[in-house]
């Protein structure tokens, strides 16, 4: 049997890393703390931010990292790649953008700032509003199949 | 009139007749145009604590200042409480919505004689700021200038700016800013106020309003790189000690003291809105690496995926000798 072209253990991390930077990034806003969150015993480092933010950045490595690799894996198949289906188009349209956003945000903190001082806000609101789209397209079409013939989520 | 009115009358006629020194003759303008960051030097020695920065901050930000709608909006849940200053406006011994400069005042012991050292404490401006880096909304931005603000029209007042800063600066007005547009019993809470360093001056060529009312020159303003060089200089010439050059990955305030700032720090009274001098951790520098391994991941996947292919590539023939077989 040929080896799947998206194992399964990636696409788990995926969803693990995905669903890590949608709480980390809610700890972004101070809202654990003021909700009593951070409050429940074995929580309190969500109430911190600099913990908070430190996991938002590893656990967006790991999320690039996978994206990457299936993009890669993706483009390079040829004719053998699998036909994505429309939510599948969304879905890979959504997490590419959340992450490249993202990656903007970390290049104006160092590297590179390419926007202004005045218009970082709207880089902010574009990825918290992505991020929200990403949220609202899982819970409702994130269990249909990203790939054409797969059976289940793909 | 009081000693500190005396004091502002006598500084103002002092400085009218006195040479002009090198502090505050680096032009804000030039520097910008070279796209360094610029920096202040405060020389502690000189200043008397005459309170005339104070008042000229105040006059300069009087239109910045908050009026809050009354009554405040009930928040939820129960442990958010207001913060509010509008009742308490002429508050000058620590830093609030309506007064974003005030001096401390330590007295300590050099050379076995007591001295009192008077220490104009404001927002820093650090060089990676984290209320700006961190702020999840954009409102706290930092300019090429090297000077920090926070725009009051979108602040939501969530106060993250203050948790993350090692000085605790950003200080709170509730009842004031977007938050009352949006959900204001359950998100947000006011605006955040500090000290800008008069961006919209600097920016039209001018000075911070406080460096310009010094009688004392006690506050120069360059590009950073030589505020740092005049700092050393005159902390070696005069056995001095200098903060701000390194402290959260170094700041765009300088100070020199005469004496070190272990000493100060143990000697102000601190707490909220009275920052400490101690040592601080370079807050943004933490993440530095975490942030490096993000722009690089990308590489890494790639990576990733053109070995998982061509490792589907080879084991394909094998499966299909096996098929033949």
């Amino acid at each position: 049997m040929p080896r799947p072209l998206f194992p399964r253990w990636q696409k788990r991390l995926l969803l693990a890393s995905a669903l890590g930077l949608a709480l980390t990034g809610m700890g972004q806003m101070p809202i654990f703390s003021r909700y009593y969150i951070a409050d429940i015993p074995g929580l309190g480092w969500l109430g911190n931010f600099r913990i908070t933010a430190a996991l938002h950045l590893g656990l967006a490595a790991i999320l690039l990292v996978v994206l990457s690799a299936f993009a890669a894996t993706w483009i390079a198949a040829g004719p053998a790649r699998p036909t994505l289906t429309r939510p599948g188009r969304w879905r890979a349209a959504l997490y590419a953008a959340v992450a490249a956003t993202g990656a903007l945000r970390v290049l104006q903190n160092g590297a590179l700032p390419i926007f202004g001082p005045m218009q970082v806000r709207y880089l902010d609101w574009t990825h918290l509003a992505l991020a929200m789209g990403l949220l609202v397209f899982a819970i409702a079409w994130g269990r249909r199949p990203a790939l054409a013939g797969a059976k289940g989520k793909e | 009139m009081n000693r500190r009115k005396f004091l502002m009358a006598l500084g103002t006629a002092g400085a009218a007749l006195a040479a002009p020194g090198p502090a505050g003759t680096l032009l804000a303008r030039e520097a910008a145009a070279g796209g360094e960051p610029l920096a202040t030097l405060y020389d502690l020695s000189r200043c008397v604590g005459c309170g005339a920065c104070v008042a000229a901050c105040r006059d300069a930000h009087a239109a910045d200042y908050p009026e809050p709608r009354k009554p405040f909006p009930k928040m939820y849940p129960p442990r958010v409480k207001a913060e509010d200053f509008s009742d308490k406006r002429d508050v000058d011994d620590r830093l609030t919505p309506y007064n974003w400069l005030f001096i401390q005042s330590a007295t300590v012991q050099k050379g076995g004689r007591e001295l009192t050292v008077n220490i104009p404490r404001r927002c820093m401006h650090c060089a990676h700021p984290p209320c700006a880096e961190l702020c999840p909304w954009g409102s706290a931005v930092r300019f090429d200038d090297g000077a920090v603000k926070i725009d009051a029209d979108i602040c939501l007042g969530g106060a993250k700016c203050r948790d993350v800063c090692p000085w605790r600066i950003p200080q709170r007005q509730t009842g004031v800013g977007l938050y009352l547009d949006l959900l204001p019993a359950f998100a947000g809470n006011g605006v955040m106020y500090k000290c800008d360093r008069c961006h919209d001056r600097v920016a039209a060529g001018g000075k911070p309003a406080c460096l310009e009312a010094c009688p004392y020159e006690v506050q120069s303003i360059g590009p950073r790189s030589e505020i740092v060089a005049a700092a050393r200089a005159l902390a070696q010439k005069t056995g001095g000690f200098v903060y701000g050059e390194t402290e959260n990955g170094g700041t765009n305030t300088l100070y020199v003291s005469p004496v070190p700032f272990a000493d100060l720090d143990a000697a102000i009274d601190k707490g909220p809105g009275r920052p400490g001098l101690g040592v601080t951790a370079d807050v943004m520098g933490e993440e530095a690496n975490l942030a490096k391994s993000v722009l690089l991941a990308p590489l890494a996947g790639i990576a990733a995926g053109v070995l998982r292919l061509v490792g589907r590539a080879k084991a394909a023939p094998a499966a299909k000798e096996d098929d033949h077989a």
